[in-house]
């Protein structure tokens, strides 16, 4: 049989397109409603701006072919997906096209199955040479993603096609197939079979096809608000798990953030369907899987047809000689171990790097025995239909529990930064407490509840996509539109405020795509550069890290950068200027991001030193724009006239930690004679700790505090501790380590006559903390609080940001915390010992954010 | 040759079906895009198939296009026992 033939038209089903009142409007409803979807993603910011785009296009593209006769359909399909790629890529789009077209020659070659094969595999590991930067040929490094997503193994099908089936009669159907849009938008993309994509292609009544398309893109959206939910409520740090409770909150939390997948591939193959393409369901209540087949022919099912179709079949075939039992077995633990490979090998063309890790193996191998397991259970088994709901079967329920909580571990597994990370975060779990209880028991009896019923049954009269009336058209887009419809409302700013503080916080966190809590610490502290783990295809943190330029490196990866062999661990390196997140970054010779101070404060002046983390050192503004800069020259300006100067010498080194700012304050800053030194705090302090603790054991030094070593020891922590054990232990102590680094601050100063005030900080758009420890500590000792923390004074605060990818000030930023920070010093001048620089008679200006005078 | 939808019609509704209404499954009912044959029941009907009509299939061959219906199973049936 061949693929690409006619296609299969019923006068009352695919027909000629309906040109009555009737078609118009079902073509006007399902284009208005894509509309809608469209505008839920723009004020949901779900997934990337291009998918708003790329929704709106689809639209204009999806009421051109569905005006067209049906044989001119898949054509108009094909043009609408390669112009989708050069609207989200411009000019670099050509790279796709040109890779698609090249595989698309090789498997047309009139020579052997295996000689294609051959070559496509030498175009395969050019490409992968080209990826590693071996090949130089000058393709952009955001393209890699979605080459690896549109023909890694769309290819394969094809291929596979192309020797069973013949080639292609319908050129169109090919290229539509290799460019399909919306993969663009969504490198991580079902696999849709060749021949079922062709096949399928309008067998259905128009009617039911957009309807079902409309209702599977809305269920996609609702899967990626929940994710949202999800993202910003339920996940936990690993590093705050103290108890059972939070293990299990933990580990249901990576599981359900599965949603995100369910959610874009509910979208992707909704989006298909209205383009006519009859495809089946990509996910089916997987949560309410009652055994591990069940679960595997249910959680991406394009993935088990993938591997049925070019593993599973074959090898049993070859092999059935066995008997059909165990070539059964053998066939779905070939499957499952060409699974973990093929799994290794999509991350590898979509994230790049490593994809294997001990975590993602041990994952795939425990699965891999699971799902053999339950394949024999079902052999042993009589088996019965699973289509027809016979009522509540206790054993069914038992089943959805064992399965879901299994999937919850293993998930927490596969996202681990390594086995003994997994291992060390379920020993949390023997400290039992009332909350662990009460959330396990409320999830197990829910599962129990409603995992008894077969809630996937369906009449077998229903199981045929039947035409959909007028009425019933109407019906369903008024359903739909009213959900749609709703959702963009409510994220309209005068339906928040009218639904309460606490309802508007809740919908404007889920209607934002910033980063949680936990994963803004990741992306502007570093601390977890080893644990991003490539198993978190769905990161959000992820993509930002993608959108990021090739030379947006990080500190440690440049010659500013210098490891020390004592507590401070890390510095900047002296003398020299070097090109930083695109801008000179000039550092002095006592390794400092600013100009030359001689060690002897100069008479008549007032030195203010400032330490602290990287928002202190200031990367990504040209040298001499930084707030310490700023500040000094505008002190400066006020002090001459009375005969005298200021000067605010910036000590700030990326990742410095509190505890590194009071022994910077010992060894380095206090020779500078300060009269006024500044500590900062970016709440929560415990992410620096946890950075500075990591390279403390890491390099194998040791700790100069005999108290401190002791607490060390008595975590368990040394050399061999993973990222996450490390953020823990020292989470344990973070109240004695911040204590510790204020006091120790505070009798430097005394001894030195200075006097030390901490200066809270946030970045932009990063989430308010409530954490004040290092204020605590420091308000016990009598020192002035000068809090930063809301600057912004309800401006947009992207606009104060370097990048989307990097939440550092921007010179803008960085002037309204120079305006900040001397109106922090102003109010506090007299506690400080400030010189009288101000006229206080003066009416004090409301900050406003730009360029000082 | 003899009826062939008749003899899968029934191993289909002893075997995957029980207590479902005969009726209820016809020529173009869709067996595995529907859902009522997974992966192991397709094989299962593979070899019903191979043994009753005396034919053998190849693995590229267990797919929807051929097997999702009455009616492909049919003429998938007939075109094997043609060349044979």
């Amino acid at each position: 049989m061949s693929v690409g033939t006619a296609i299969p038209v019923e006068k009352d089903q695919a027909g000629s397109p309906t040109r009555t009142l009737e078609g118009t409007l079902r073509i006007v409803l399902t284009a208005s409603q894509l509309v809608l979807l469209a505008l839920v993603i723009r004020e949901f910011e779900l997934e990337s701006r291009g998918l708003y785009h790329t929704l709106l296009f689809a639209g204009a593209g999806f009421v051109l072919q569905a005006l067209l006769p049906i044989r001119l359909r898949m054509a108009c399909f094909a043009a609408v997906s390669v112009a989708a790629i050069f609207l989200l890529f411009s000019m670099a789009g050509l790279w796709v096209i040109a890779i698609g077209l090249l595989f698309l020659g090789l498997g047309l070659l009139p020579v052997s199955a295996s000689l294609r094969l051959a070559l496509s595999l030498g175009l395969v590991l050019a490409l992968g040479l080209a990826r590693e930067g071996v090949l130089p040929v000058g393709m952009p490094g955001y393209i890699w993603p979605v080459v690896g997503g549109m023909f890694m193994f769309r290819v394969v099908l094809f291929l596979y096609s192309v020797k069973h089936e013949g080639p292609p009669r319908d050129i169109w159907a090919t290229l539509g197939y290799l460019f399909m849009i919306p993969n663009a938008a969504f490198p991580f993309f079902p696999i849709v079979d060749y021949k079922t994509f062709i096949r399928q292609h309008y067998d259905a009544p128009e009617s039911a096809l957009y309807a079902r398309g409309i209702s599977w893109m809305t269920r996609g959206v609702i899967h990626l608000l929940l994710y949202r939910v999800i993202y910003h409520y339920v996940v936990v740090d690993p590093a705050d798990i103290r108890g059972l409770g939070d293990v299990v909150q933990y580990c249901l939390q990576t599981y359900l953030l599965y949603l995100r997948v369910s959610g874009q591939f509910h979208l992707v193959v909704g989006l298909l369907h209205l383009f006519g393409f009859r495809l089946p369901e990509t996910h089916h209540l997987y949560y309410l899987s009652s055994s591990f087949t069940e679960l595997w022919r249910r959680i991406n099912i394009y993935w088990k047809d993938f591997m049925m179709k070019v593993v599973y079949h074959p090898t049993f075939f070859a092999v059935r000689r066995i008997g059909n039992g165990r070539a059964i077995l053998l066939s779905t633990a070939v499957v499952m171990l060409l699974t973990w490979a093929l799994h290794g090998w999509q991350k590898y063309w979509i994230v790049g790097g490593n994809p294997f890790t001990a975590s993602d193996s041990l994952f795939w191998s425990v699965l891999g025995v699971l799902v053999v397991l339950s394949a024999a259970g079902d052999l042993a088994r009589a088996r019965k239909r699973v289509a027809v709901n016979k009522g509540y079967d206790f054993r069914r329920a038992v089943g959805t529990v064992t399965v879901y909580l299994t999937m919850s571990i293993l998930f927490t597994l596969w996202t681990s930064e390594s086995p003994g990370s997994f291992f060390s975060i379920l020993r949390m779990g023997a400290n039992v407490d009332r909350r662990g209880i009460l959330l396990l028991s409320g999830v197990v009896g829910l599962l129990l509840a409603v995992g008894g019923w077969n809630w996937g049954a369906t009449d077998l009269r229903e199981l045929k996509l039947r035409p959909l009336s007028l009425s019933m058209t109407l019906r369903h887009s008024a359903l739909h539109a009213s959900v749609l419809g709703g959702l963009v409302l409510l994220a309209q700013p005068p339906v928040k405020d009218a639904l309460g503080s606490t309802t508007a916080g809740v919908i404007a966190h889920v209607s934002s795509s910033r980063l949680n809590q936990r994963d803004e610490n990741l992306l502007t502290r570093g601390y977890y550069e080893s644990l991003s783990s490539p198993n978190r295809l769905a990161g959000q943190l992820w993509e930002v890290r993608q959108s990021q330029p090739a030379d947006w490196i990080s500190l440690e990866q440049t010659t500013g950068w210098a490891f020390r062999n004592d507590f401070l661990v890390t510095e900047l390196a002296p003398s020299q200027t070097i090109r930083f997140k695109q801008q000179d970054f000039s550092i002095n010779s006592h390794g400092m991001h600013d100009k030359e101070y001689p060690l002897a404060k100069p008479p008549g002046t007032y030195r203010i030193a400032i330490l602290g983390a990287s928002p202190v050192m200031a990367p990504g503004v040209p040298d001499g724009t930084d707030f310490t800069a700023l500040l000094e020259r505008r002190l400066d300006s006020l002090a001459i006239p009375l005969g005298r100067h200021v000067e605010v010498l910036n000590f700030g080194v990326a990742g410095y930690s509190a505890l590194q700012q009071a022994v910077q304050l010992e060894q380095k800053a206090i020779l500078f004679q300060p009269d006024l030194v500044l500590l900062t705090s970016l709440p929560p302090d415990l992410a620096g700790l946890g950075l500075h603790f990591q390279y403390l054991l890491r390099r194998g030094i040791s700790f100069p505090d005999p108290a401190l070593r002791q607490a060390i020891q008595r975590a368990g922590l040394d050399s061999s501790s993973k990222s996450d054990a490390i953020l823990r232990g020292v989470a344990a102590l973070q109240d004695s380590l911040l204590g510790s680094s204020i006091t120790r601050a505070d009798s430097t100063t005394k001894d030195h006559g200075a006097r030390a005030a901490l200066v809270i900080i946030r970045l932009p758009e990063y989430a308010p903390s409530k954490e004040r420890r290092m204020a605590t500590v420091a308000g016990e000792l009598g020192w002035p609080i000068l809090d930063l923390s809301q600057p912004y004074g309800g401006q947009p605060e992207g606009e104060f940001r370097i990048a989307d990818y990097d939440r550092h000030w921007n010179q803008r930023g960085n002037a309204l915390m120079a305006r900040a920070l001397e109106a922090q010093l102003r109010a506090f001048a007299d506690r400080l010992g400030l010189p009288p620089l101000w006229d206080t008679t003066a009416v004090h200006q409301p900050l406003r954010s730009g360029a000082l005078p | 040759m003899d009826d062939v939808i008749g003899p899968v019609r029934q191993y289909i509704l002893e075997t995957f079906l029980k207590g479902e209404d005969p009726s209820a499954l016809r020529n173009d009912t869709p067996l595995i895009t529907g859902g009522i044959l997974d992966s192991l029941a397709t094989l299962e009907l593979v070899s019903f198939i191979e043994q009753r009509f005396g034919i053998q299939l190849e693995a590229h061959e267990v797919d929807a296009d051929r097997l999702d219906t009455l009616t492909a199973i049919e003429a998938l049936v007939r075109s094997k026992s043609a060349r044979v």
